[in-house]
């Protein structure tokens, strides 16, 4: 299993962890020309992803810079210390 | 006994303790220690299992773990295999995937039909025509499969296991030890697993004079930094190293910093006619099974030699006393001049540039050897033919794990030549042979890994791998009648090959697919190199053009017990449960949590639960919805972010229902949201999705940067509804405040005291009748809803449970979301549309809502029927148009107060067009039943009851 190395957690497996989507669209999904489309045209592209994810024990919420071309995580961050205000 | 030779030094075996058990019917006896393999060759037991296609008698093959044939089946287990497996005291062993016993099985007439069968033949057959295919279906199935599942086999659970440590090292040869000891001298934590029941590996027998690994053995069980597991295999490689470790005792989950394979190598069998037949092993397996259970494999033995280990095996048998009469060797291999000078000082013959070589059996037993050298035929009588042609390096950890190879033609193995962060490998799987290099590698290895580590900058080199192949490239024998097995899991053929190739599947993977070489158990241990080498020479390729397959993780089967682990299910506990259980609680399970579906003296339908909520006063534990606190300056910004309605508007004292939708627009929770204060709000959520709604409200905060806190307090509070004509008289006497209707209208909610306990008071309707739900701390719950029995009891108090709140909730047409809505229904879809303030600038779900609006092509409706059949509806039958389906029930049922058939459906319709006035249903007889559809609730539609005085 992937090990996250948290800066506020530690080292935590991956299963401790949910995934929330991607941080890019914040609350909007720009690409919503068919509202459904996301339900089966997800973007699963090789590439570096940058997600929402939250620690189920903690109850923090994380943005996560990974790479799914290498399965390696580049970047964590607390949500609400990382400059994640969309508020527009 | 006949077969037991002296006793062997370090032989596992206690031959002070026999013991005594049956083969089919056989009287056996055997030693602890024992295998059931090694103990039935000890008696003379040669015929073990039948193949899996034709039924062929077979034996031991390789002593290791790898003979799919052999697999045993007791009164409480099934797929055991014999040739590790410990044999037991008293127990009644036979051969699975038989019909009647492994010496007659009946299914053996397959093999007279094979030509009827060939390769690949179940892609074609059966298929037409088509009304036979059942029958087949029966026959295939009655046929296929190994062992028989018993439905009394006793449960057998493990737990799973988590270790951490420095370095895993996975095999205890020559250079697993080295390494390991290194390590743990360094200071480093270390766990050495190894699927044997001791340390050394084949290195225990083939170098058993060596000090060195002698005291390796003893100093790796008294090293306090190191943890041996023996009697472990491991299963795969996962991401970051994580690798499932599977015992007797069950999974363990290791996540080491540093993982190390030296698991070493997969002896390979040569190919030539008769090859399976019970008699002919590989010549490490014969080696096994003198050194560890002293056992004599043979009395008469031939050697087939395709490598240097064959000569120094057939030295090594003659040592300990066994007869080898002949050394056959494999065209292309070159032994050295003294080996056979040695080995002909004993007797043995040598045969060179061996060709069309074929083994004899009679009664299904190996009886001789047949073949060419020189123009003349050459024959042979013995009960042992060892082939020694080759190895295959157990890299299947090192594919998982993203190793790059090539083959390395000096050695003519596979050999990694790139591995990522991290991992390592060492010995004979990376090409290294002899004791003093294996020793060397994994000792440099070690030094690798603790320089990576940070323990120290020493750097020793890597000893030159092998300058010898020591596997021959191209051990087949070609023969008119086949039976050359290349796969003995599946019976495939060399001819199989042949044909599969000829059909287009010329891939290696596409050739496994087709012929289902190396699909078997062992999963192509015996088989993948076999037909990687022989694909080579069919295309005129290089080994590294042909490639190989990989083996996915669990690369050796896993029982499923292992695999479930002790199926780990929390069970939340209501604090009314002891009350319910002791009303008569019919339970139903509400996620976590057990709620009462109906209490058993309501009679079968519940009918009296009802009446008391329609005509006095009923109370049900609600315990199970979330309960949410949300507290700070941006509190109203939350709400109006997360929900599709609005709040500013809300005041201190009233509540407002609210809808969540997802960011897709899907309906995904309700419920309802209480001012308490300026920037203090309570939040009732959906039983099941509170988890979920929490998160997604801090997960606004977090995006917004709000200053607001979310509290979860779904576990700390116990609510209660009580609801019914008389509710008001229950509860009036005991709080302080009026709750009539001009002091506490419908919608009010209020903290005050009830029965003398803290307690928040909310008017709602869910059920259609003047409802008050209370919410108490969890410790109070139990107090409270005594209380209310006992003070209700002349007003014809019941207690009410799920199933009669989901039939006055459908009289009142109230939809209950992931029970009515599904995956993709949106808001506009459904009767709850006005809720949803497009108008707002932002909320979740907003830009797909925008669009739904326009997009709707189904309803959620509500439906009334008597006519006949209507009883008959359930939940998901089907809405009829014109013979097409249309739609699905969603809820139904009989409503006791109108007298007829109720429910709520999802129609398909078009955008803008009117609805009909009638749909048709089809019950589960087949019927279809008309009904009307209907706008708002069936019962009370002017919500009179429930909200009388409404300000």
């Amino acid at each position: 299993m992937k090990i996250f190395n948290c800066p506020i957690l530690g080292p935590r497996p991956a299963s401790e962890f949910l995934c929330a989507g991607s941080a890019l669209a914040g609350m909007q999904n720009d690409d919503l020309h068919d509202a459904r489309h996301g339900v089966y045209f997800g973007d699963a592209t090789a590439k570096v992803k940058r997600e929402w994810w939250f620690h189920r024990a903690s109850q923090l919420w994380f943005l996560i810079s990974r790479d799914t071309a290498t399965d390696s995580v580049l970047e964590i961050a607390l949500a609400s210390m990382s400059g994640a205000q969309h508020g527009k | 006994m006949g077969n037991r030779l002296p006793p062997q030094p370090g032989e596992w075996i206690a031959r002070d303790a026999p013991l005594h058990f049956t083969f089919e019917g056989l009287a056996c006896q055997g030693f602890a220690g024992d295998t059931v393999s090694s103990a039935l060759l000890a008696n003379g037991v040669r015929v073990l299992g039948r193949s899996f296609k034709y039924h062929r008698p077979r034996g031991v093959l390789s002593a290791a773990n790898h003979d799919a044939n052999v697999l045993l089946q007791t009164a409480s287990d099934l797929n055991i295999r014999g040739d590790v497996s410990p044999v037991m005291a008293g127990e009644s062993y036979r051969a699975v995937n038989t019909l009647g016993g492994v010496k007659h099985d009946k299914a053996r007439v397959i093999e007279a039909l094979s030509a009827l069968l060939p390769v690949g033949f179940y892609y074609k057959a059966f298929h037409k025509p088509r009304r036979m295919f059942p029958m087949w279906e029966r026959v295939i199935r009655k046929l296929s499969g190994l062992g028989r599942i018993a439905p009394g086999f006793p449960e057998t659970r493990s737990p799973w296991r988590r270790l951490h440590c420095d370095c895993l090292v996975i095999g205890a040869g020559p250079s697993g030890l080295a390494a390991s000891l290194r390590l743990s001298a360094a200071g480093v934590q270390v766990v050495l697993a190894d699927e044997n029941a001791g340390v050394g590996g084949s290195a225990a027998w083939t170098d058993g004079a060596s000090a060195w690994l002698a005291a390796a053995q003893a100093t790796a069980h008294n090293s306090p930094k190191m943890t041996v597991l023996t009697g472990t295999f491991a299963a795969g490689l996962y991401s970051d190293l994580e690798v499932p470790l599977v015992s007797r005792e069950g999974l363990t989950i290791v996540t080491p910093r540093r993982l190390l394979v030296t698991t070493g190598v997969i002896e390979q069998p040569a190919v030539f006619r008769n090859n399976d037949v019970p008699g002919v092993m590989l010549a490490s397996a014969a080696q096994r099974l003198v050194a560890r259970y002293g056992v004599a494999p043979f009395t008469r033995g031939v050697m087939l030699a395709g490598n240097p280990e064959a000569c120094e095996a057939s030295a090594w048998l003659l040592e300990r006393g066994l007869a080898l009469d002949a050394l056959l060797v494999l065209p292309g291999f070159k032994p050295t001049p003294e080996i056979l000078a040695k080995l002909e000082a004993r007797d043995v013959r040598i045969v060179r540039d061996v060709t069309a070589l074929e083994a004899l059996s009679q009664n299904g037993v190996l009886t001789g050897v047949r073949c060419e050298a020189g123009g003349c035929e050459l024959r042979f009588a013995c009960d042992g033919l060892l082939m020694s042609a080759g190895w295959a390096p157990a890299t299947q950890l090192l594919h998982q794990g993203g190793a790059r190879f090539a083959h390395e033609a000096v050695i003519d193995q596979r050999i990694p030549t790139e591995l990522p962060v991290g991992l390592y490998a060492a010995g004979r799987v990376n090409g290294v042979y002899t004791l003093e290099a294996r020793r060397q590698d994994g000792e440099a290895a070690a030094d690798e890994i603790l320089a990576s580590l940070g323990y120290s900058s020493a750097r020793t080199p890597r000893p030159p791998r092998a300058g010898e192949a020591h596997s021959h490239p191209r051990p087949f024998f070609a023969h008119p009648r086949g039976r050359n097995f290349v796969d003995f899991d599946e019976d495939i053929q060399l001819h199989d090959l042949e044909v599969a190739c000829r059909e287009g599947f010329d891939n290696i993977e596409l050739l496994k697919r087709f012929t289902t070489n190396g699909m078997g158990p062992s999963q192509g241990k015996h088989s993948n190199l076999n037909a990687a080498r022989w694909l080579a020479d069919y295309h005129g390729v290089g080994m590294d053009a042909v490639g190989s397959t990989t083996a996915r993780p669990f690369y050796h089967p896993v029982p499923m017990g292992v695999l479930a682990g002790r199926r780990i299910r929390p069970q939340a506990h209501g604090a009314l449960e002891p009350q319910h259980r002791a009303a008569g609680a019919v339970w139903m399970e509400a996620g976590a949590w057990l709620r009462p579906r109906r209490y058993a003296d309501s009679g079968p339908t519940g009918l009296a639960e009802y009446r008391a909520v329609r005509e006095g006063v009923g109370v049900i534990d609600v315990s199970t919805l979330g309960k949410l606190e949300i507290f700070g300056r941006d509190a109203v910004r939350l709400l109006e972010l997360a929900f599709t309605g609005r709040f500013a508007s809300l005041k201190a004292g009233r509540s407002r229902y609210v809808l969540l939708c997802d960011h897709r627009g899907t309906v995904v929770d309700d419920g309802l949201a209480a001012c308490l204060g300026e920037h203090h709000f309570y939040l009732t959520a959906g039983s099941g999705h509170v988890t979920a709604t929490c998160r997604q409200l801090t997960q606004i905060a977090a995006l917004y940067g709000l200053q607001v806190e979310v509290v979860d307090r779904t576990r700390q509070m116990t609510a209660i509804n009580v609801a019914g004509p008389r509710a008001r008289m229950l509860l009036q006497p005991h709080t302080p405040q009026g709750i009539d209707d001009a002091a506490f209208p419908f919608t009010q909610v209020r903290d005050t005291t009830l029965f003398g306990l803290p307690a928040r008071m909310m008017r709602v309707g869910f059920v259609g009748e003047t409802g008050f739900e209370v919410h108490v701390r969890y410790t109070d719950g139990p107090h409270l809803w005594q209380a209310l029995l006992e003070a209700g009891a002349p007003l014809g108090l019941r207690p009410f449970g799920v199933e009669t709140q989901r039939l006055l909730r459908l009289e009142k047409a109230h939809l209950i979301v992931g029970h009515d809505t599904d995956g993709v229904m949106h808001p506009f879809e459904t009767p709850l549309a006005g809720l949803v303030a497009l108008d707002k600038p932002q909320f979740l779900g907003k830009a797909a809502l925008d669009l739904l609006q326009h997009q709707v092509n189904r309803r959620l409706v509500g439906f009334e029927t008597s006519e006949a059949g209507s009883e008959a509806l359930e939940e998901c039958h089907l809405i009829i148009r014109e013979g097409e389906i249309c739609g699905r029930i969603t809820s139904v049922a009989r409503s006791p107060v109108l007298g007829k058939t109720i429910g709520l459906a999802v129609l398909e319709c078009v955008a803008d067009q009117p609805l009909p006035e009638a749909i048709e249903l089809r019950n589960g007889r087949g019927q279809l039943v008309r009904a009307n559809l209907r706008e708002g609730a069936f019962y009370d539609p002017a919500n009179s009851r429930q909200q009388e005085g409404t300000a």
